[in-house]
This record gives structure tokens, C-alpha cells and sequence, in this order.
């Protein structure tokens, strides 16, 4: 059972899972049962120094931009409608593999082109985003996007940082305005 | 406060509590307001927590629907409802028409402590989830959806996991002359032509020499679900009946008041099948002897509350009309005038041997004010059912 955390709340991943090294980033959806544009969520991830902004765009883990750091983060590929089974998309982060001058990842979802299309959150079924060590299967935390995100179109899920030789990861769950394009220009990264 | 497409929000936290009501008011002739009751796989498990006009409470009485020609009002209690009842999905249909044309479509929760503008987020969908309620983590939510089917309602009832009956998957969607019946003959509500006020004239060319037996049946509400602990039901007598006009100067009435039943193989080639007062077993049917069409000039359907106070809404009275080789047409009685007995439904015509039907919703103190308003006069006397 993943720990449920509010709003800033932080737990230390060491301690919580002991040996944690590989961690998932798992967002999932059920396709679009309806008529209409499919959702297509993205989940995305910003490698930050302590400045809290990225050492360069190819910090910025995205549906075009899959791996950075050396392979410390992969993204899975892109699924543009939900469809399959469990995780919809994935993100694989390796603590052991991060650049010493990498103080947090920040995760965040996203749907892709919310505006354009009248989308959010609450209307799409079953969506979820979640952080789960990788080899153990166990949830950190876990969001349910449909139901607590339900007017919103983009979301910080939270930061995986540092403290001293540990990591931990604090819950954000901040819904945002905008989009990907501003989240990522926030991050420091020159979008074209 | 106005809700938002998509949005989430526990009723305690909108001021609502268990007992509620949901009110859908739409600018569109023949839009069919629909609360379904669903299990916790989002499907329907059991057809009597389907509520419409035709079905208007559920076994309990959480759910029940008023429903008017440009209103629908779903009477909640939310207590109630069995535990297997996790949702409830109120959707708009039409059947021939994108449900975006009924301008405006909004659904107000208990009073206006919330609304939502659905058509503004549809397009040319003719089925529509417009907003649900639910249980979640113990408590009762709502959420707004205005998402829904192009394909109408046998796509919006698929999606909930029902069956709709021998309506093949390719039923042409662009059926979009609602006057206009297609070939197959289907005895499936699905196919069936309502006349509506936006479309109140079917004209049914004649397809061979004769039209058959031409089918007139009337049935309402067995007064099923409202037994009372303390006293009988009351059901409602209700009487099919028509006044009718030959070509060659014969006119009269025939209902079971006065045992006018008619004749089938003779003048007038019209008869009534009997008197059923309660409507608990088939309703009343009048059949036409199409083979004498030509005879007719035009036969005018009414309905009559013979004993009990008149209330319309709660006979939920539905006149069908079979022609050989045609779909159904069908014409509720839905907006009642409470205090005229006799509803005048449709009037039936040969115009140059093609057979027309026009839709006649109009209430009327007797049948000497319907037969006189029509132009069919006749000598009437007071009668009395023996």
C-alpha cells in the first residue's frame, strides 16, 4: 500500500525502501471510450541543480527527448491514447547514476495539448500517476489524477532530492496552468 | 457555482445532501432524459434502475423522473439506493438529431447550488453522458462528463454493457429525414418514428396494393410500484378510442364506452379488440382493415381517462401505430393538461391514397369537443361503461 502523502509531505526513500536504487515513475489511462480526441497524457521529468533549474535542455526527459544523464533517467516511450494494460508510460530514474551536480528530478504530467481540445483531468477515466521502486514493485505514493486533479491540465506530481547521502521525495500535487511549454520554460529550459 | 467539463466535486461539499434533485432543462423537441443506475463495473445490472419516462421510478423510489416536453426532473434519494447501485449517468438522447442543437441544455443540481452548460462542449454527438453521481471513498460525488456517442443511443446503451435487441451494428446513422421511415420493418423501440412536435407529419406511401392491418395500440402505466402500504392501488382507467370519417359520408366513434367496438371486415373496417381497465394486460389496440383504405378518409386516435382524477404524467400513456412493413410510430403522452380527460393523439389520413399521420397533442374536456374541433360532427349522448 503506498504511503499517502498531502501536499509537501516528504518521505525518505532510503528509509522507506532500503536499497532503493531504481525507482518508476508509472501514469496510467484508460483510452477514450467516448467520440472524440483521444487523451493523450505525457508524463516528463527536469533534472535540476540546486539553482532548481535545468544545466541544460537535454535535462528537460520528454516524449522527444527519451534518455539524458548518461542513461540515469529513461523515459519508456510515448503512448498517445492510454491504451494497454497497467502503466501507460514510464519513466526509469537510477539514483546510483546521477550526476553529483543533480540535486532533484521533478516530476510532473501533463496533457498533451489540454486547451486546444477542452481537456482535463477529470475527464479522463481511471488516470493515475504514481513512484514505485522499481525492483520491489512497492508504490511509494500514488495520485489519482481523475478524481483529485479533475479541472486541472497539468500537475507536479513531485521531486525526488537529495539530503545529505539520502534521497527523498517530497509530494507536490500542484495543479498548473499552461502546459508543458511554460512548466518547462520555468525549469530553465529554451523552449523553440 | 457553475461546474466545469470534467470536474469533481463531493456533494457535502456543494451544500447537497442525499435527498436532491437533478433538473435538465433542453431547447429540443424530442430529446429523451435518462438516469441509468449502474454496478460497480459501470454497467447496468438491473433494468428497473434505468429510469425514463417510460420506467419512472426505480423498485425503491431513489430514482424518479417527471418529465415535460423541454424539462426533466429526477427526484433523488440517495439513502436508498442499494449498496450494488455505485452511479447514476443522466444522459440526454435524441434520435436523429446532435444533442449540441438543444440550446441550451443545463442541468441544475438541488435548486442552483450547482449547474452545468452542456451543450457548449458537445458537437454531433446524438447520445450524451452529461454528469453523473457516484460513491467514492464513502461519500457521494459529482462529476461533470458532456462526452458521449455519435452513433446515439445504441452506442451510449453498449457502452454500458446492455443489449439492444436485433438493432444491427451498421443502423444507418445518417437517418436524419425523421419523417421518413427506412424499409426494414423492426420491432424494436430503437427504429421506432416518435412524432414529436419538430416532426409531426409521417407520410407512408403505399407500398403495394393494400396496407395491411393497420395497428393503432394504446398502454400505460399498470400503476406497477406504487403500492401503498395502507391502501389499493389506484390504477387508472384509461380507454383507446377514434372518431373516424369514411369517403363515402359514414362518421362515428368507437370506444368501449357504449360498446361502439366496430367491425373489422365490415363498415367501418375498423374495431376495437376490447376493454381492458387496467392496462395491466395488454392495453387496447384498434385495428384498421387496410384492405378498405380507400373507404377512409381519416380516422382521428384519442385517449381517454374514463375513472380516476386525470393526470397524464402518471399514466405514462404511449400510443404505437403498426403498418405492415413499417417501423413503429409511436406518440407519448406527455404533457398532460390535468384537468381534460380526453387527449386527442393523432389524426390519420388518406390524401389521394397515401396514407398520412399527423401528430394531434391536444387536450379536450370530452369527445364532442375533440370530434367538433376536428370537423367530425356527430350527435353525441351522455354514456356510462356498464
Amino acid at each position: 500500500m503506498a504511503i499517502s502523502l498531502s501536499k509537501g509531505g516528504n518521505v525518505s526513500l532510503s528509509k522507506e525502501e532500503p536499497g532503493l536504487d531504481e525507482i518508476t515513475i508509472g501514469l496510467g489511462w484508460d483510452v477514450r471510450a467516448t467520440d472524440g480526441k483521444a487523451f493523450d497524457l505525457d508524463a516528463s521529468a527536469f533534472l535540476l541543480s540546486v539553482s532548481g533549474k535545468v544545466r541544460s535542455d537535454s535535462d528537460f526527459v520528454f516524449y522527444n527527448n527519451l534518455t539524458t544523464a548518461g542513461g540515469a533517467v529513461n523515459h519508456q516511450g510515448d503512448n498517445r491514447t492510454g491504451a494497454g494494460e497497467g502503466d501507460d508510460e514510464q519513466i526509469k530514474i537510477t539514483l546510483s547514476k546521477m550526476p553529483a551536480d543533480v540535486d532533484k528530478v521533478a516530476i510532473v504530467v501533463t496533457i498533451h495539448e489540454a486547451d486546444k481540445n477542452g481537456q482535463s483531468f477529470g475527464q479522463v477515466s481511471n488516470a493515475y500517476i504514481r513512484l514505485a521502486n522499481e525492483k520491489s514493485g512497492k508504490e511509494v505514493v500514488r495520485y489519482d489524477l481523475s478524481e483529485d486533479a479533475s479541472v486541472e491540465t497539468a500537475m507536479i506530481l513531485g521531486e525526488v532530492y537529495r539530503h545529505g547521502t539520502d534521497w527523498k521525495f517530497r509530494a507536490v500535487g500542484q495543479g498548473y496552468k499552461g502546459g508543458l511549454g511554460l512548466l518547462a520554460m520555468n525549469y530553465g529550459v529554451n523552449i523553440g | 457555482m457553475q461546474l466545469q467539463r470534467g470536474e469533481k466535486r463531493s456533494l457535502s461539499n456543494l451544500g447537497i445532501g442525499s435527498k436532491c434533485s437533478v433538473k435538465v432543462d433542453f431547447g429540443l423537441d424530442g430529446v429523451d432524459i435518462t438516469a441509468f443506475g449502474l454496478n460497480q463495473a459501470k454497467q447496468i445490472g438491473d433494468d428497473r434502475y434505468v429510469v425514463l419516462f417510460s420506467n419512472i421510478r426505480s423498485p425503491e423510489g431513489a430514482i424518479q423522473i417527471n418529465s415535460y416536453s423541454d424539462t426533466a426532473t429526477f427526484d433523488i434519494d440517495l439513502n436508498l439506493l442499494p449498496d450494488v447501485i455505485q452511479r447514476i449517468v443522466f444522459t440526454a438522447t435524441h434520435d436523429t438529431r446532435p444533442v449540441s442543437q438543444a440550446l441550451s441544455l443545463i442541468v441544475k443540481l438541488d435548486g442552483n447550488k450547482a449547474t452545468f452548460n452542456v451543450a457548449e462542449h458537445l458537437t454531433t454527438e446524438k447520445a450524451v453522458m452529461m454528469l453523473e453521481l457516484y460513491r467514492h471513498s464513502g461519500e457521494w460525488k459529482v462529476g461533470t462528463i458532456a462526452a458521449g456517442f455519435d452513433d446515439g443511443l445504441p452506442a451510449l446503451i453498449a457502452h454500458f454493457g446492455g443489449t439492444v435487441a436485433d438493432t444491427p451494428a451498421s443502423m444507418p446513422t445518417s437517418d436524419a429525414m425523421p419523417g421518413v421511415p427506412s424499409v426494414a420493418p423492426a420491432p424494436v423501440s430503437l427504429k421506432k418514428i416518435t412524432l414529436e412536435k419538430s416532426s409531426p407529419t409521417v407520410s407512408l406511401k403505399k407500398t403495394a396494393a393494400t396496407f395491411g392491418e393497420i395497428v393503432v395500440h394504446l398502454n400505460w402505466n399498470q400503476a406497477k410500484g406504487r403500492r401503498a402500504l395502507f391502501r389499493a392501488p389506484k390504477n387508472i382507467d384509461l380507454d383507446l378510442g377514434v372518431l373516424y370519417e369514411l369517403n363515402t359520408d359514414g362518421r362515428g366513434v368507437i370506444q368501449s364506452l357504449g360498446n361502439a367496438f366496430g367491425c373489422y371486415d365490415n363498415n367501418p373496417w375498423i374495431e376495437l379488440s376490447g376493454d381492458d381497465r387496467t392496462g395491466a394486460t395488454t392495453g387496447e389496440t384498434i385495428r384498421v382493415n387496410g384492405k378498405y383504405f380507400d373507404r377512409i378518409k381519416r380516422i382521428a386516435v384519442f385517449a381517454l381517462i374514463y375513472d380516476g382524477v386525470p393526470n397524464w404524467q402518471q399514466t405514462d400513456g404511449i400510443v404505437c401505430m403498426n403498418i405492415p412493413g413499417q417501423p413503429e410510430i409511436e406518440v407519448r403522452m406527455t404533457e398532460g393538461r390535468n384537468d381534460y380527460r380526453l387527449c386527442g393523439i393523432a389524426i390519420i389520413e388518406n390524401v389521394g391514397r397515401e396514407l398520412r399521420i399527423q401528430r394531434h397533442m391536444q387536450y379536450y374536456r370530452d369527445q364532442q369537443d375533440f370530434a367538433d374541433d376536428i370537423g367530425i360532427y356527430l350527435r353525441w349522448k351522455a354514456g356510462r361503461k356498464d
